[in-house]
């Protein structure tokens, strides 16, 4: 630990409402930075939010760092697709950390997300990278300095639309299954012959980030993504798939791949692993070259 | 034994707890170091072997409470009881080639750093022996704590600590009084309440106590463990991993703590109707602040009657009368004191000096201090395992152990790269660790949490006991040797090693 380190000391998360383009977006800001190191900004996965998917995470990461989590109006993006929310995280990074490099950290959809912002916006020089993209200095909007993508949704697959569809249909003629389904496709089998985790509420998201994940391909413009980037694959994931997580890590030019034994749900299933994978990595981004297979704590 | 030369050896481990023989495993598999572990005690495991009382168990699960290195398939139990991890240790010790560096009956009496030839000194009751490195795993829960309590020594009957149960007292038949509320008095009470005639508990503070759920392995289960590749591994990353979430409960994540203080209340509550007792029973703390207490047989024992509670401490004896300090007045036959440890100021700290003669004890005057929690500024070549802010409220000290012993063959390792003989921290690095430790803690409950406990040192209100954070931030942190902040240097006159 650093000495730096010792000066900053944490705040408790406050909600705030930003408004984009006339749009609300509600987002949590926690923790301090009086050494300048980068913000972390969290975008939470299909059918969740701030307070549901990062209830552990946000508080415990902003004792050493400024966190901020967004959570994005979907809905408001249906018409302008992906594009759409990029300019809305654009919009709230303007208001609430203007002029920072950030690092993004997005789970699920929200990775789709984290890896489209990353793909359009300047990087911050990396001299790591193998090709290193001009940072452009008229661009007004944000760098990214490292990412973050937690089983992730890059593109979506036959599977993919299969459990859109499957979830559309029995939320019309069977609501009460619906709660059965989600239980059933967000944890593993590990964790819910252990637990019996709540079912979860209906999101005002929900059904526009299913959209999204039935739709989204982001194959073309991976290869703008020259950030160093840590990719999480769970490997009990039902929802996103590990393989999608897998072959993800090999199609970045510097991304590092580690595992965890979980399914979708990993910030609750596994609240503390996920944390101590990403307090690391933000602390330490290149300390493992880009490619490498980051091994999983053997306690 | 007793010769005038002493006994020359690369390295000496002060202990064969948990910590010296972890540290002996991996120096004998790893090494070709010579070694020797000295202990006190006829046997080896510390705790384990010195804590025999009727209850006596551990409350992390017992496949994270043994080495990652010595996994074991067969653990009975969810919670292994102390006699268990006893025989684990002594397997352990056994089948990894120790016994031939063990010297029991070896009570280390002082060790002193001697600059002319950088060596560490030490005189022991078997007698002296001379290394080049020095590792103390000592324990802080080895040193039982007495209070002073008017009238003890006079008291009509058997008096004896939790950690050195006399098995010798026939209970059956007998008043029993039992000081104190911490996790042995708890686990104690109710076990003796089976034979004994009567139990009273001098209870000064109340404990959190939450349910125990512990459970058996079935043979299938065991099997599994056994022959499916990989699956000790996997459960003991989940238990780790749960153990871990446990952490902030202590930080005071307003939603956490809730949660942990309504198991726990509610656990009382479930088990305890009576308002009155359980009013007694319920702490004027914040939840966390000293451990928390793991039992399913607790409260029904003083909620039957089994045991009798005595809200306030024990205030003086005399004869078989002891008087508390509401007035309330018991006559007793037998009396156990579950009163704790020496844990802020370890007794091995007075026999230690390093350079310029000093005490480490003295160097701690103000509170336990080291760099990565094992080096001290002032003591080349001096490693403490399970000393300064290595302990855990909330997972398994094996893991901060096994921590520790991976930090220390680093940096043997890198003495041998740097072709040096002597390894010292510089006071700047153990200062700044210090204060990051210092920050940490602010916002713990163990601060914060309107309790005294035995993690935090009273003659500077610092918390010196606990790692103030997760598990695998020490890991992070401690677990690989880092040269930066130490100077290494020659033996200034050449040693044959
Ligand atoms: C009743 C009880 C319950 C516990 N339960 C848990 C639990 O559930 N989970 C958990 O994580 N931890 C628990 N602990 C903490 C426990 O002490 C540690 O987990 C661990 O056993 C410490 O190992 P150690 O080797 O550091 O120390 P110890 O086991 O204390 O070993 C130290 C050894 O050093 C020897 N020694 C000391 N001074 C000298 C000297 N001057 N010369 C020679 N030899 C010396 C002692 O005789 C002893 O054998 C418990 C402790 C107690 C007392």
């Amino acid at each position: 630990m650093s000495a730096a380190a010792a000066a900053v000391a944490a705040t408790g998360p406050t909600a705030q409402t930003v408004i984009v383009e006339g749009v609300p977006v509600h987002c949590t800001l926690a923790g301090s930075d009086p050494n300048g190191s980068d913000p972390v900004v969290l975008l939470p996965g299909v059918g969740g939010t701030t307070a549901s998917d990062f209830e552990f995470l946000l508080p415990l990461l902003a004792r050493t760092r400024r966190v901020l989590a967004v959570d994005l109006f979907y809905g408001a993006a249906e018409a302008t697709g992906l594009d759409g929310l990029l300019d809305q995280l654009a919009g709230v990074l303007r208001q609430v950390l203007p002029g920072r490099t950030v690092i993004l950290v997005g789970f699920s959809v929200g990775a789709t997300v984290a890896a489209a912002f990353t793909a359009r916006n300047p990087t911050a020089p990396n001299p790591t990278a193998p090709n290193p993209t001009a940072p452009n200095p008229t661009a007004p909007n944000h760098s990214v300095a490292s990412l973050v993508l937690v089983t992730p949704v890059p593109r979506a697959s036959n599977r993919h639309r299969m459990l859109a569809a499957l979830r559309s249909d029995i939320s019309v003629n069977h609501p009460e299954a619906l709660r059965s389904l989600d239980l059933f496709s967000a944890y593993s089998s590990t964790f819910l012959q252990l637990n019996s985790p709540e079912p979860f509420l209906p999101g005002a998201n929900t059904v526009a980030q299913l959209h999204l994940f039935a739709t989204c391909d982001l194959t073309a413009v991976l290869p703008q993504i020259t950030v160093p980037t840590l990719v999480v694959g769970c490997t009990k994931d039902d929802l996103a798939g590990v393989e999608a997580a897998r072959l993800l890590f090999a199609s970045l030019p510097d991304a590092r791949y580690t595992e965890i034994d979980s399914g979708h749900a990993v910030f609750v299933e596994r609240p503390a692993e996920i944390l101590a994978i990403i307090r690391e990595f933000v602390s330490h981004p290149v300390s493992h070259p880009a490619g490498s297979m980051l091994e999983a704590a053997r306690p | 034994m007793i010769g005038l030369q002493p006994v020359e050896v690369d390295t000496i481990i002060v202990g064969s707890g948990m910590g010296g023989l972890g540290m002996g495993i991996r120096l004998a598999r790893e090494t070709e170091r010579s070694f020797l572990i000295l202990e006190r005690a006829h046997d080896v495991g510390g705790t384990w072997r010195d804590n025999t009382y009727p209850g006596v168990a551990c409350d992390i699960p017992s496949h994270l409470y043994s080495f990652s290195y010595r996994t074991k398939s067969d653990w009975g139990q969810f919670y292994a009881d102390g006699a268990q991890i006893h025989r684990y240790l002594q397997d352990a010790a056994r089948q990894e080639g120790l016994l031939p560096h063990l010297r029991f009956g070896t009570d280390v009496r002082q060790m002193r750093w001697q600059p002319d030839v950088a060596r560490w000194q030490l005189d022991t009751t078997t007698g002296s022996y001379r290394c080049r490195v020095l590792i103390i795993a000592a324990g802080r829960l080895s040193e039982p704590r007495i209070p002073e309590i008017p009238g003890l020594t006079g008291f009509a009957g058997p008096v004896f600590h939790s950690s050195a149960w006399d098995h010798s007292v026939e209970l059956a038949g007998q008043r029993v009084g039992v000081v104190g509320t911490g996790a042995s008095a708890i686990q104690i009470a109710p076990n003796i309440a089976r034979v004994a005639e009567s139990v009273v508990l001098f209870q000064r503070t109340a404990a959190y106590v939450v349910p125990r759920a512990d459970r058996t392995y079935s043979d299938a289960e065991m099997r599994l463990l056994a022959q499916v590749p990989g699956e000790i591994e996997r459960l003991r990353s989940q238990l780790f991993w749960e153990a871990e979430a446990g952490f902030a409960k202590r930080v005071g994540l307003p939603a956490a703590v809730a949660e942990f203080r309504d198991v726990a209340l509610g656990h009382l509550a479930s088990q305890v109707s009576d308002p009155e007792l359980r009013a007694r029973l319920t702490p004027s703390y914040e939840i966390g602040c000293k451990r928390v207490v793991l039992s399913d047989e607790f409260y029904p024992a003083l909620s039957t009657g089994a045991v009798a509670l005595e809200p306030s401490a024990l205030d003086s004896l005399h004869s078989h009368r002891a008087t508390a300090a509401s007035g309330a007045e018991y006559e007793l036959d037998v009396l156990v004191l579950a009163t704790g440890f020496h844990t802020t100021q370890p007794p091995f700290a007075t026999r230690v000096f390093g350079r310029e003669g000093i005490a480490l004890s003295d160097r701690w005057s103000r509170g336990m201090v080291a760099h990565a929690s094992t080096t001290v500024a002032g003591f080349p070549n001096l490693f403490v395992i399970d000393g300064p802010n290595a302990s855990l409220g909330h997972n398994s000290a094996v893991h901060m152990i096994e921590t520790q012993i991976g930090f220390i063959l680093g940096a043997l390792d890198h003495l041998e790269l740097v072709n040096a003989d002597v390894l010292e921290v510089g006071r700047e690095a153990e200062d700044a660790w210090m204060s990051e430790i210092d920050r940490r803690s602010a916002s713990t409950v163990w601060l914060t949490g309107g309790c005294s406990s035995w993690y935090v040192d009273d003659r500077s209100d610092r918390l010196t006991l606990l790692w103030p954070d997760f598990a695998f931030a020490f890991r992070d942190e401690v677990g690989t040797f880092d040269p930066r902040g130490y100077r290494v240097s020659r033996a200034p006159v050449a040693v044959a090693h």
